[in-house]
């Protein structure tokens, strides 16, 4: 008997006001007829009313959404574009790889056996700074699992693209990195 | 259970047949209804009861069954029907709330102050969050992230200066607010706790000003905190609080970080609470008239609460959005220079408008142990004030308190004179 408790009981009803409200009143009369709640309305006016007030309404919400959109898209961060990136050698040393900020892109510089490649550390599939293992001459993603040949094209996993290619030289006691 | 009937208007048959009657009710059945066509094993029920009970002899009143859906008159959409089918015990209390009436009166335009301020916090919370977006709370980034939502995200100047604003304004409305109901004594049985409670939000709602004004980590924000956490120090026990407040003998960069998680955190969390209690009190209780106009027949009216009342809200509330962009754009607050914990202070620092009456005092007294006198005088003075619903005993038997309006006049004038004051002494300086 869960629902015949108070909710249709008219006296708890009547406790509250006068009679229930029409919407929930259900079996238990209540409200008066529709009819004489709306005499003597002049329907366009309201009509017009409505329109001019929506109208209004719209024009002030937008230009009160259009500042807070402008405001959330966060300001470009001005990256200053460099053919060449300078770096000291010793920062990478023998069979290892170091990945550097190189204008927009994380470029991973591997030394292995002396020889220099560059390539893009970001991991074509969702983003991950993929490792360089010396032992099998490749890189790896521990994200995933994929698996990159040295000068970046695929070996397996699920990535869609290869690494890109950068270039790196050595110049006296520094690294330089370039496009390729 | 009734719900869960089949057929609840067929009600007067059980819905099963007794088991010790079958044998009896079978051949009667078949008696009773000789052509029936159904096979006899489903019939049963139906024509049997009668039948039992004819032969028992027993009047069974037909039973009144609750209706299985009392909804089905409902003019409703479909998904307003299903949470009614689902919800309906909180139906009475909407319906409750449907009735809510506000009284017109020629004092009715105090009615929309509370409102106002319900707005301007609302606007608060909008800003701030978005403020947050770049603002980084550290003694070293502070100013800095500042600087660059004020001069480099698009329309970051618009908002810092709207919440800037809305701040003032919304402290200006509840104090507005509090004395329109102080004066027409809405305070009295039995709104007793929506008095206080409103009390303790504008003492929430100073402590943002204060805890807020720290922020942006300028120079004027440095002092301003400075002084104001200093205050405490001449009570008893006052130097611990002074260091709990900073977080360390000075103000600093851990200052900036709890009055940074008071603002954001503590103080948001509490006036949510407070504001729900003092909400749902004025939805319960409605809106007070004065004392005697009901009687006087000074009342012209009434307007429902939803819509009518809310609508108009909605009218104060474009006027109060219109003056604070207007004002945000137009009077735009200062930046200033970054906060330098060795540099002088600058003249002419004065706290926000709303402290400047607590201020004043405490310059005024300059004798041995005045300032601790002025901070006595005002937390005692606090204290009445919130406890004035209990003191005043002749407004709450719907009797006119003369007195009260006085001690309101006179708090009133206090404040006043002494933010005049310091006004007129600060817009002297060069």
């Amino acid at each position: 008997m869960a629902q015949t408790g108070n909710f249709k009981s008219p006296a708890r009803m009547s406790s509250l006001g006068q009679g229930a409200a029409p919407a929930s009143a259900g079996a238990v009369t209540g409200g008066k007829p529709r009819e004489e709640g709306l005499k003597g309305v002049n329907f366009e006016r309201r009509g017009f009313l409505h329109k001019v007030v929506g109208g209004v309404g719209a024009i002030v919400a937008v230009s009160t959404l259009y500042p807070v959109v402008k405001y959330i898209i966060p300001p470009a961060k001005k990256v200053k574009i460099v053919n060449e990136l300078t770096v000291p050698a010793s920062e990478v040393p023998d069979g290892k790889g170091k990945i550097f900020q190189f204008n927009e892109d994380k470029v991973i510089v591997v030394n292995s056996g002396g020889s220099l490649t560059a390539v893009s550390a970001v991991c074509t599939h969702l983003g991950c700074l993929v490792n360089w293992v010396d032992a099998d001459k490749q890189y790896f993603c521990p994200c995933h699992g994929a698996k990159y040949q040295r000068n970046g094209e695929i070996i397996s996993g699920p990535q869609p693209l290869p690494l890109k290619q950068y270039s790196a030289r050595i110049e006296g006691d520094s690294i330089i990195i370039s496009k390729a | 259970m009734a719900e869960n009937t089949q057929k609840p208007a067929a009600g007067t048959a059980p819905a099963k047949p007794k088991p010790a009657a079958p044998g009896a009710a079978k051949p009667a059945a078949k008696g009773a209804a000789p052509g029936a066509a159904k096979p006899a094993a489903k019939a049963p029920a139906k024509p049997a009861a009668p039948a039992a009970a004819a032969q028992s002899g027993v009047y069974k009143p037909p039973v009144d069954r609750p209706d299985p859906n009392p909804f089905k008159d409902s003019k409703m959409s479909v998904l307003g029907s299903w949470f009614q089918e689902r919800f309906y015990m909180i139906m009475p209390i909407l319906d409750y709330l449907k009735k809510k009436e506000v009284p017109k009166h020629r004092l009715s335009f105090w009615y929309y102050f509370g409102g106002l301020g319900l707005f301007f916090f609302i606007i608060q919370i909008l800003t701030g969050l978005l403020l947050l977006q770049y603002y980084k709370p550290t003694e070293a980034e502070a100013f800095a992230s500042f600087l660059f939502i004020q001069g480099e995200v698009p329309f970051g100047w618009l908002l810092r200066q709207v919440h800037a604003w809305s701040a003032n304004l919304m402290i200006m409305m509840l104090f507005i607010h509090m004395f329109s109901t102080f004066f027409m004594k809405s305070y009295r049985k039995p709104r007793e706790l929506m008095w206080v409670s409103g009390f303790i939000l504008l003492v929430l709602s100073l402590g943002f000003g204060f805890t807020g004004y720290l922020l942006p980590w300028n120079e004027l924000a440095f002092f301003a905190t400075q002084v104001g956490t200093e205050v405490p120090k001449v009570a008893p026990g006052g130097a611990f609080l002074v260091e709990i407040l900073r977080g360390g003998p000075e103000v600093g960069g851990e200052t900036l970080t709890r009055m940074f998680s008071l603002h954001v955190v503590l103080l948001p969390g509490l006036v949510m609470l407070v504001l729900a209690a003092h909400l749902t009190m004025v939805q319960m209780l409605g809106t007070s008239a004065p004392i005697g106009y009901k009687e006087a027949g000074l009342i012209k009216g009434y307007d429902k609460f939803f819509p009518t009342f809310l609508a108009k809200d909605g009218i104060g509330w474009l006027i109060g959005f219109a003056l604070l962009i207007y004002l945000a754009v137009m009077f735009p607050w200062e930046i200033g220079v970054k906060a330098d914990a060795l540099a002088s202070a600058p003249v002419g620092i004065k706290p926000e408008w709303y402290f400047w009456a607590q201020f004043q005092l405490l310059k005024d007294f300059t004798f041995e142990g005045g300032e601790l006198l002025a901070i006595i005088l005002f937390t005692i003075g606090g204290v009445v004030w919130m406890l004035v619903p209990f003191i005043d005993r002749q407004a709450s038997q719907e009797k006119k308190s003369p007195i009260f309006t006085v001690f309101g006049i006179l708090v009133l004038a206090f404040l006043l004179v002494n933010t005049y004051r310091v006004y007129a002494e600060y817009s002297a300086l060069p």
